[in-house]
Order: C-alpha cells, then structure tokens, then sequence
C-alpha cells in the first residue's frame, strides 16, 4: 500500500492463459488494485499514460518485437515516469537479462521468473518492493548464480562464511538490511557487520543504496568484477 | 552483327600471316649484313677495317634482326619492315669504304638519306605512321631540306662533307663523283658546315618529338618510347657533338668518344626491341602483382575495369560483361553497352570462355600494337571474375543455408517460449492456487508434488530452448550472451569486451556458436583448473574474436580435433569470415576469427 491507497497496477502479457493466472493472482490480494490487463507493448503503453499505475507489470517478449519490450519499456519510463515501478516477467532464467534490466540503475525494479508467479507472496513482494523505490531479483536466478560460483575452484566466494554466503544472496535478491535482519532474525547492526566483511573479501565498492548494491552484487555473482581491479 | 566487325579484324592481326615474307626478310638482311661488312673489311681507307667491319655487319643485323622479329610478331604493322629498312639503307652506307668516287658519293647519299630516315621511323615508333601534322611536317622539312643541300652540293661540292661517325671513310677520301660545276675549296667547306648544322638541327628536333610523344601519349606507349627516347638522346648527342667537331675543326681521335658513339649506335635497336617488350612486360608483372594480392570477393567488375585502366595506361579502357539475359554486353553498373562502331577510334578485343562470350575490352587503338598483351590481360580478369562469381555462388548458398537452420531454430524457440512454456507456468500457477484453496491435506500434498513436477519439466524445457536458440543472443548481441556462458561454466572465464556491439544476426550466431565450441574444447581438454580469455573486439568493418585457453594445447598438424575446427570453421566460412587456430602441446590454444560486416 502506498500511501493508505491500494496501489495501482497495469499488466502486460501477451499470453492468454499466463494474463489470466496473473490476473486472478492479483484480484483477491488485498492492497492491489489492478487496473488494466494489456497483450501487446502498445496497448501497455496507452494503457500507463491513461491510467497513471504505480506499478507495472510486464513480460519481456511482446508483440510486435517479440525481443526485450519490456525491458525496453522499464527502461523507457525511468525517463518518462520515474516514479512508476516496474516488474519484469520473464521465462529466461538468465540473470543478464537482469542486468540490462539494471543498466540505468535498479531503483524501483523487479526482475521475476514466470515461474515464481506460483507463489503469490513473491509476487506481492515484488509489486510492494518496486513501488517503494527498491529492488527484486527472483531467489531462483540468485540461487542458481550462487551454486555456480561455488562450484568453481578457487572461487572468492570461498573466503566467505556460510552466513555471509547467505547474506550475499539476499543482496542480490534485492532486500535491505531491515528486510534481511528481520528474515535470518538478527540485529541490523550484525547485518551491516556481515555486508562489511562481505564487500571487503570480495573487494567490491560498498554503496548504502540497496539498488546499487543489489547491481554489483548480481554482477560479481554472473562472474564480472564491477571492482574496477 | 556489325559490332563483331571490329574484334574479328583484331583476331586477324593476331594470325602470324607470312612466314615465308618474314624468312626472306631475313635472308636479305643477313647478306646484305655481310656485304656490307666485307665491304668495310677489305676497305683501304678504313683504320682497323677488319674490326670495323665485323662491328658494321654486326650493327647491320642487329638492325635488321629487331625489323625480322617485330615484323613476325605482328605482321600488319609496318614497324618491322621499317627498322629492317633502316638496316638494308645502313648496308649501302657501306660504299663509303670504297676508295673511288662513285661508290663513294652513293654511299655518302645513303648516309643522308638515312639520317632522314631515322627522323621518320623514330618520330613514327611505335606505330609505324605518322600520325600527327607536326611530326609530319617536321620528317617533311628534314627530307626537303637534305634534298636541297644535297642537290647544290652534288653539283657543286668538289669534296663532300665529311660523313660522321656514320661515315667509314674518315679522312683522304675520293671526291665528288657527280660535281658539275667547278668550285674552290671554300664552297666545299660552307657546304659542309651548312649540312652538319642542318643535321644537328634533325637530330635534336627527332628528341624533342620523342619527347613531346612520350608526355601525350597513354601510359602504356610511354613505357615503349622511353627506351627509345633515353638511347636516341644518348646517340644523337654523341652524333651531333662528332659532326660538328669534325666539320669544324677535325675529327675527334679519343678512344672514349668512340666507345661512346658504338654504344649510340647499338643501342637504337636495342631500345626498339626493349620498347615493344616492356610495356608487355610491365603490364604482366602488375597484373601478377596484383592478382596474387585480391580476394575473390573484391574482385568487382568496377574494380577490374579501373584495374585494367591503370595497367594498360588507357584512361577511356571500358569492360563489357556479356550478359546471358540481356543478349548482349552490359557495363560495369549492368546497363546494356553498345560496343563502338568499327569506325569509331576505339577498339574491341572479345574474350571467350569455352567458347562462349564472356567480356569485351574496349580500348584506345594505340593498345592494337599490343592485342596480345591486351588479350593476354583479359583472358586473366575473365578468369579472375568467374573465380570470384563462383566462390561468391559458393559463399551466399553456404550462407543462405545457414541463414535458413537459424531461422527455423528460433522459430522453434519461440514456438517453446510461446507455447508449451507458457502453459507450464499457467499450470504451476494455478495449481498453487488450487493447493492454497485445498481443504484436504491429502489433495493439497498431491498438488504440491505436482506443482513441483511442474517446475521441473518447465526447468527442462526452458534448457532445451534456450540449448536451440539463447534468446540472449537474440536480445542483446554476443557479449552478454557469451557473458552469461561464462557465468554458467565450470572454468574460470574471463571475458574482454572491447565494444563489439551488435551485428547482423547469422554474423553474431557464427560467432557465438564458434565461441562456445572453443570454449567447451577447453573446458575438454583443459580440465576444471583451465583459464579462458575470451576477447571480443569490433575493428571498422569486421567482428574479431578471440578464445585463448592455457589448456594442454594441440598439434595443429594432426587431426585429433579434426571435426570440432571443421564445424568452426564452416560457421564462420558461410558468413563470410575466417578462422585461426594457433596451437602447440604445453602451449595452450588461441582460436581467432574474423568475420566481415558490411
């Protein structure tokens, strides 16, 4: 809920029976008020400028490109409404397409595998998180990017210990300190102590934006240093 | 066809006609060489006679020898005759080594005659004719004025003038055998003084021709006149220098000098021959050149018609490509092109390809004193342009079949994406839903399990494809897709983006795919521990890529990784591009291709 009022929300999807799932998701959650359902990348855009949504939420493929609309899109409202959040749907569990999500910064963004849609509270997460301003990457992608890493040999992520391992997760989903003290169920300031050591082993540039980090973290885990080193 | 006119008289130029003329030309020559070298040997009033007699008969067939050959090589020309004559008049200067006064004064008009005959052939070299008015009227001027000269002074010159370096008598020669009218010795003198400046005067006005000839004409005369030109200077500068010192003073006696006038002398028909050779010789060369540097695919018909242009020297050279379609020939840009009228001051040299028509050369009619160098020539472009025809048939059906597998797997990807994907998911979600709303615990564990049976064959399906078609690819270019791999390996990859940016997509494909397979080689061979470079870079008009391991490395003369390389290099090959594979065991390997944009 964004200021007392349910929040707003456009969807677009070009998916008959995936609109339809969504929307019957979003129809019985409490504090969401869904405003429009759209198949097609124009008809979502009329649909923003007419119904001014706090939130939209988009799939990545859409008529007439079929390619990364909704990308495309997010991008494009952070000029255009920067106040608007934006989820992205995707079927590609591929966390680039996150990263280009992020390319102008990830502050209001959301990037959720279809898949996840089954588990209503994350999508509800999501769709609360983006209209304030945060972040979300869906735990499968960064769950998956973790078990990669740590495969490797030598691999810095080595150097961390299981807790930091866990908190380093959490970054690159996207929660702050708050949400992450409240879920491991420890101080904020023991949160802030483990992000600390975590950013020093990893020699990453540490950043108080949550969205900042949540790049750099996602970044550092795909297997490119934004360390500048 | 009245077009065909003018290459079926080319063609005739071509036939070695007259072989029976040519062997009697040269019988001729060779006697009167050796006439006219007796005459000289057994010669009282020569010094030296038997040296200089061997030189004069030598001289004399060298003369006559350029005539034989360029007479052979191209019958229709008047060249050869006329170099051969030069010899036969050279022969009859030859008199002038007999000690009485007839044959004497002969001889001494043949040596007019010839200085005024050498005027004609070298202003009319290389063509045989003269062709424009100044050389015309200069070759007259220089004939009327020795003919008047010669006329006072035959018939009232007791001694004529002394011959020059060209004369075998050189001092206490017979007198004038036709003088009519008694005179004193003075007469004699001012006449002579008269004629060695007049012929000073041909000498020098036979340079300046050859020189102005040299500036207008096209590249490919210029080659054949310089020969000439640097040897005329060489010879007439010592001739003139001679005469006038002997006619003014007395006849120089240093032995350079007369080292200096032999090698004058021999080297004219030297340069004749060097002069019809070398514009051949430089036009092949260049063509080699050149050939040995193009790629098929630049050879363009504009590109061969401007490279035959230069190499010919002809700036209005044009090429016409036969063209099955429109029955008849087209230019460079493939409009119909009428080929000049016979009359027209061009020429046509028609190339065939197994007996069919392939290109028309259309050039200056200068170029006909070289039809077989022009044929010679095109013959090669006809080739070369069949060549790159076919490797460019070759490349654009390789490309057009890979372009078509791509299509058909990213229409099957978005066929999955669209499709069975989309259901999947639709499935997962409303069984959760259903689960939420179960009442049973019994039913809500039975849709649980199926939700997560669910998830998994869509986890499956989305492997499979993303394994047809990585919509990354697709979406973002090579970097981010090959990016995502290098997050995904089992190796430690490092990836080098030097702004490759997009490119058109079979390009990107090849490069992603040849990129994966050197990467999954090294992963092979290299084991867990394997470090990988991958570099992509985008130079002005070409993709570059690069995959360098420090794996255990490779004979790259052996054929163990035959199949892989094979499969990447006939990716890359059917966009166009090329592909290095740089290897040796303990060393590591580094792929490298290369593949054009345009």
């Amino acid at each position: 809920m964004k200021d007392g009022h349910a929040l707003r929300v456009v969807v677009g999807e070009d998916s008959f029976l995936t609109r339809e799932a969504i929307t019957s998701l979003l129809e019985d959650t409490a504090g969401i008020d869904l405003v429009a359902a759209c198949e097609d990348a124009d008809s979502l855009r009329s649909a923003i400028a007419r119904e001014e949504p706090d939130v939209v939420l988009t799939d990545i493929r859409m008529p007439p490109g079929h390619r990364d609309e909704g990308i495309k899109l997010a991008n494009e409202l952070r000029e255009t409404r920067p106040e608007v959040g934006v989820v992205v749907l995707s079927q590609h569990a591929e966390p680039a397409y996150a990263v280009l999500l992020f390319e102008d910064g990830s502050h209001g963004r959301a990037y959720l595998l279809k898949e996840s849609l089954k588990d209503r509270d994350e999508l509800v997460r999501a769709v609360v998180t983006v209209a304030d301003g945060g972040s979300v990457v869906d735990p499968l992608i960064v769950e998956e990017l973790l078990e990669l890493q740590r495969r490797r040999r030598d691999s810095p992520l080595d150097r961390l210990t299981p807790r930091e391992l866990e908190i380093l997760g959490l970054i690159a989903e996207g929660r702050s300190n708050g949400a992450i003290s409240e879920k491991l169920v420890v101080t904020k300031r023991a949160v802030e102590r483990h992000i600390n050591s975590i950013f020093l082993k990893l020699n990453l540039r540490e950043s108080d934006d949550v969205s900042r980090r949540v790049k750099a973290a996602l970044l550092y885990l795909s297997g490119e240093r934004v360390d500048g080193s | 066809m009245s077009t065909h006119a003018a290459p079926a008289e080319a063609a005739e130029r071509l036939t070695t006609g007259a072989p029976r003329s040519v062997a009697l030309l040269a019988l001729a020559g060779a006697s009167a060489s050796v006439l006219a070298g007796w005459l000289v040997w057994q010669s009282p009033l020569v010094p030296h006679a038997h040296v200089l007699g061997v030189a004069k008969g030598l001289l004399l067939a060298g003369y006559v020898a350029v005539g034989v050959y360029s007479w052979a090589r191209r019958p229709t020309s008047r060249l050869g005759p006329l170099i051969a004559g030069a010899g036969f008049i050279f022969t009859a200067t030859a008199l002038t080594a007999v000690d009485r006064p007839l044959p004497y004064t002969v001889g001494r008009v043949a040596l007019a005659a010839l200085i005024v005959y050498f005027a004609f052939l070298f202003a009319s070299f290389p063509r045989g004719r003269l062709l424009s008015p100044v050389e015309r009227r200069f070759v007259g001027a220089a004939a009327g004025v020795s003919i008047v000269l010669w006329t006072l002074l035959l018939v009232f010159a007791q001694q004529l003038p002394h011959g020059g370096p060209l004369s075998d008598c050189t001092a206490d020669c017979p007198d004038n055998a036709l003088q009519l009218v008694g005179t004193s010795d003075s007469v004699s003198r001012a006449l002579g003084i008269v004629t060695s400046y007049i012929t000073a005067l041909i000498a020098v006005g036979v340079i300046v021709l050859l020189a102005r000839k040299a500036v207008g004409e096209p590249l490919v005369r210029r080659r054949a006149l310089t020969p000439l030109i640097v040897a005329s200077i060489f010879f007439a500068a010592t001739f003139t220098t001679y005469s006038v010192i002997s006619e003014t003073a007395s006849p120089p006696t240093g032995l350079g000098f007369h080292i200096a006038l032999a090698l004058g002398a021999v080297a004219v028909p030297l340069a004749l021959l060097f002069g019809q050779v070398r514009g051949r010789l430089i036009a092949t060369s260049a063509m080699w050149r050149e050939m040995s540097q193009i790629a098929p695919q630049n050879v363009t018909p504009a590109w061969l018609q401007g490279f035959l242009s230069d190499t010919l020297g002809d700036p209005s050279f044009e090429l016409a490509f036969w063209s099955d379609e429109h029955s008849g020939f087209v230019d460079v840009a493939g409009e119909p092109f009428d080929l000049p009228s016979p009359t027209a001051p061009r020429s046509v040299t028609l190339i065939a390809r197994r007996g069919l028509p392939s290109l028309a050369l259309v050039h200056d009619i200068a170029l006909n004193e070289d039809l077989e160098m022009v044929q010679g020539l095109g013959v090669t472009a006809a080739a070369l342009l069949e060549n790159a025809t076919l490797v460019g048939e070759l490349r654009a059906s390789r490309a057009r079949i890979v372009e078509s597998v791509e299509q058909e797997r990213h229409r099957l990807e978005r066929d999955l994406h669209d499709g069975a994907q989309q259901r999947l998911t639709t499935i997962q979600i409303k069984l959760a839903v259903a689960s939420e709303e179960a009442e049973q615990s019994a039913l809500r564990a039975e849709l649980e399990e199926l939700a997560a049976e669910t998830a998994a064959a869509a986890s499956e399906l989305r492997a499979v494809a993303h394994g047809i078609y990585p919509p990354l690819l697709h979406d973002a270019g090579v970097a981010p897709a090959l990016r995502a791999v290098a997050g995904r390996a089992p190796i430690r990859i490092r990836m080098v983006d030097r702004g490759v940016g997009r490119a058109p997509a079979g390009v990107e494909l090849a490069v992603y795919y040849c990129a994966l397979e050197a990467l999954q080689n090294a992963a092979k061979h290299g084991g867990p521990d394997v470090q990988v470079v991958v570099t992509l870079a985008r130079a002005s008009d070409e993709v570059v890529f690069e995959v360098r391991d420090d794996g255990p490395g490779f004979d790259p003369g052996s054929d163990g990784d035959g199949i892989g390389l094979v499969s990447m290099r006939d990716r890359i090959g059917a966009v166009g591009g090329r592909l290095e594979v740089r290897s040796a065991p303990g060393a590591g390997t580094s792929v490298r291709g290369m593949v054009p944009v345009s």
